[in-house]
């Protein structure tokens, strides 16, 4: 699985404008994106019904080895505790969580 | 049935200001084919009595001068329907509800004895203000319930109080019809908890209707003149004194010295403090002591402050020398310092027996509590010879519900949450590497880990990386030694959408409860006391490969066994409950219900009375 599968595109003008070409891109757009969350789902499917051991190599086999280290975001290491306003302190970790990647 | 009309009525002293939003926002929220409105005007001298006579959709009653909130509201009772309940509304409220006077009704007519109904009033700034009163025989303060939290919805649900502030209150016309209008003995101030009072003593209860939020600027009329309001107050407080005083008193049936721990941050703590509640409202005058300080395996003084109070009153309640019955609740280490004619021990632990001097101590005990049937089998497996009862904790259900508002994941990431102190006993290394290696950075699934570590001697950051957590695996997210205040932990929960709980072993396992309560669905270890509470119906329990010995720094786990979770079955649970998500949701719901009918620290706090009570 390609994590950047296509190249970022700079802003500037439309590639295509023609009414037609662009309706049909639409719609194998619309396809494509139905085929993923099948093939989303029938990974999930068999996935589940693999003996755990078996499911954790081959997520480690694709992607987890070359991976640089887990670190978790915006960590300080202490001891004290600090007051928290719970609303805040939700927002900002939802703001500091790691995008899934596709999102 | 066709509901009964209701006369609204709005004691207004001058500030246009606030009675002109009071009634535009009434207008705008309120159904008035089945309610009048009725304007008492106190004597103002503002413009108000020429602005009220400009709407026609409301009757003005004219008081040619300030006859004080009594006799002023009493003004706008006499002039309602003879067959009309009476909604009694502070000029200085804002209404931004609509159904608000149909929840009212509602809450007022669902049973004959219902007399009187309020609801939960907020500042303009958000913090809840009230959510009933109460008043302490002690010292006769008037206490507003939930006052200065912030608002996270809690009391949401319709319930039982002592009082509410007539700043809105609906009362029922067979109320009046009993006991008549407000007492002129008072010109304001306590006459509402008295006016509940004599309904509760007509046979009439009170309750607050959690579902009715109004906005209260409080004391409109007053808030201006210092000396006019101490002078008011005072006075009322003499009068509701001599009246009541020993009316509250009667109502304590028993008395209950408990020796424990109040003012830290740990579990006995935090379930004393709700118990001593419980058990006051329920009729038991308890006295508390704090067990632990110089000389105990806790050698910490206690601070005097428990910044709640009905604690602080309870702390400072006269102590006998002997009193007749005291409760230890700490652990059976210091047991030894009961002071009572008769001694109780309650006690829990997360292991599968209890220390030898816990036993020794245990048995110089009368009776020992424990909360679950794993705890009492396992003390007597112990050696312990003195008759067990188990007497389960309970849940705040108030503060844990599944209306209280969290605070959203914005990408409708699945999330699940885990609430630990990190020590071996609740598994952290494998709750993590699982989550991480079930999950790729691509699943819409993150793992939020409330983390607590207040041990000099543990670098929880060192050892988070030393799992070697891949970067491509699920998304682990941390809050890192917060210290939530307890009426905002259920918004942590309902942030999430299933809780994890894995660990080795537990006493209880309070946050799971509070989880539960909150209408999230559960990951448990499939061992311990919690199973006093989680069950396959409302939880996921997580297999045990078995037991295995209880290597930790606590000195009292040594010699003892835990559990041993199985990581291969945690993994299933987090990739079944991620995949059917709507059964987990339905097993949420049927938790927080279990956890609501079966599991109130009121129910505790009876359990405690009953036993008192049998011990004579």
């Amino acid at each position: 699985m390609a994590r950047h599968p296509v190249a970022p595109r700079s802003h500037g003008p439309e590639v295509v404008s023609e009414g037609d070409e662009l309706e049909r891109l639409r719609k194998e757009l619309g396809e494509l994106r139905a085929l993923v969350r099948e093939l989303s789902a029938r990974q999930v499917v068999a996935v589940s019904k693999l003996p755990f051991e078996a499911a954790l190599a081959l997520a480690r086999s694709d992607e987890g080895a070359s991976e640089a280290p887990f670190r978790p975001e915006s960590w300080t290491e202490t001891r004290e505790m600090t007051p928290a306003d719970i609303a805040s302190e939700m927002a900002l970790l939802w703001r500091r969580l790691p995008p899934r990647e596709g999102a | 049935m066709t509901p009964r009309r209701a006369a609204i009525v709005v004691l207004c002293w001058n500030r246009w200001d606030l009675t002109r939003r009071c009634l535009e926002t009434l207008k705008e929220h309120t159904d008035l084919s089945s309610a009048e409105v009725i304007a008492v005007d106190n004597g103002s001298t503002d413009e108000t009595p020429a602005r009220i006579a400009e709407l026609p959709w409301i009757r003005v009653v004219t008081n040619a001068s300030n006859l004080g909130f009594v006799r002023g509201n009493n003004a706008g009772i006499a002039a309602a329907a003879r067959d009309a309940d009476v909604v009694l509304l502070n000029n200085d409220v804002e209404i931004h509800q609509d159904g608000w006077l149909d929840s009212l009704q509602e809450a007022a007519h669902a049973a004959p004895d219902v007399g009187i109904v309020g609801c939960r009033l907020v500042l303009p700034d958000g913090r809840l203000l009230h959510a009933g009163t109460f008043i302490l025989p002690d010292t006769f303060w008037g206490q507003q319930i939930g006052a200065l939290e912030t608002d996270v919805n809690q009391y949401a649900r319709t319930r039982d109080v002592e009082g509410i502030v007539f700043a809105c209150a609906y009362v029922k016309r067979e109320v009046l019809a009993k006991i008549g209008g407000l007492s002129e003995e008072f010109r304001s101030y306590f006459e509402d908890t008295d006016y509940c009072l004599r309904a509760r003593k007509a046979g009439f209860r009170t309750v607050v209707c959690g579902a009715v939020t109004l906005v209260h600027h409080e004391h409109g009329s007053t808030s201006g003149d210092p000396a006019v309001f101490e002078a008011l107050f005072l006075k009322s407080r003499r009068t509701f004194r001599t009246i009541w005083k020993r009316e509250l008193e009667s109502w304590y049936r028993r008395d209950l010295h408990w020796q424990s721990i109040l003012n830290f941050p740990t579990g006995y703590a935090m379930s004393c403090r709700e118990i001593l509640r419980a058990c006051d409202a329920d009729g038991t005058r308890v006295s508390y002591e704090y067990v632990y300080g110089p000389g105990t395996p806790f050698g910490a003084r206690e601070k005097e402050d428990a910044r709640d109070y009905l604690l602080n009153t309870i702390a400072r309640r006269r102590r006998f020398f002997r009193p007749r019955v005291s409760v230890v609740y700490a652990q059976g280490d210091v047991f030894r310092r009961n002071r009572g004619r008769r001694k109780v021990g309650y006690t829990m632990v997360e292991v599968d027996g209890f220390h030898r001097d816990w036993v020794v101590q245990g048995n110089a005990m009368d009776e020992v509590w424990v909360p679950s049937a794993f705890n009492r089998d396992a003390y007597v497996g112990s050696g312990l010879k003195t008759p067990v009862e188990v007497m389960p904790l309970g849940v705040d259900v108030d503060h844990f519900h599944p209306l209280i508002h969290g605070v959203r994941n914005p990408a409708g990431d699945f999330v699940f949450l885990a609430n630990f102190e990190w020590t071996e006993r609740k598994r952290p290394d494998m709750i993590l590497k699982v989550f991480n290696q079930t999950f790729r950075r691509t699943d819409p699934a993150v793992l939020v880990c409330k983390v607590i570590n207040v041990n000099a001697a543990t670098n929880v950051l060192a050892q988070i990386e030393a799992l070697g957590l891949s970067r491509a695996g699920g998304r682990i997210a941390f809050l890192h030694n917060k210290e939530v205040p307890y009426h905002q932990l259920g918004a942590l929960y309902r942030s999430a959408d299933c809780y994890v709980s894995a660990g080795r072993g537990e006493g209880w396992d309070m946050p799971l409860m509070e989880a539960m309560a909150c209408g999230l669905p559960s990951i448990a270890t499939d061992w311990g006391a919690h199973a006093e509470f989680a069950h396959e119906g409302i939880s996921y329990l997580l297999r045990v490969r078995g037991l295995v010995p209880a290597d930790s720094r606590v000195p009292y786990y040594r010699g003892f066994r835990w559990a041993d979770p199985d990581p291969d079955h945690l993994a299933h649970l987090f990739r079944h409950v991620f995949d059917h998500q709507e059964e987990a949701a339905e097993k949420g719901r049927r938790a927080a219900a279990e956890m609501a009918a079966r599991w109130t620290w009121d129910r505790a706090a009876r359990r405690i009375a009953a036993r008192l009570d049998a011990i004579g």
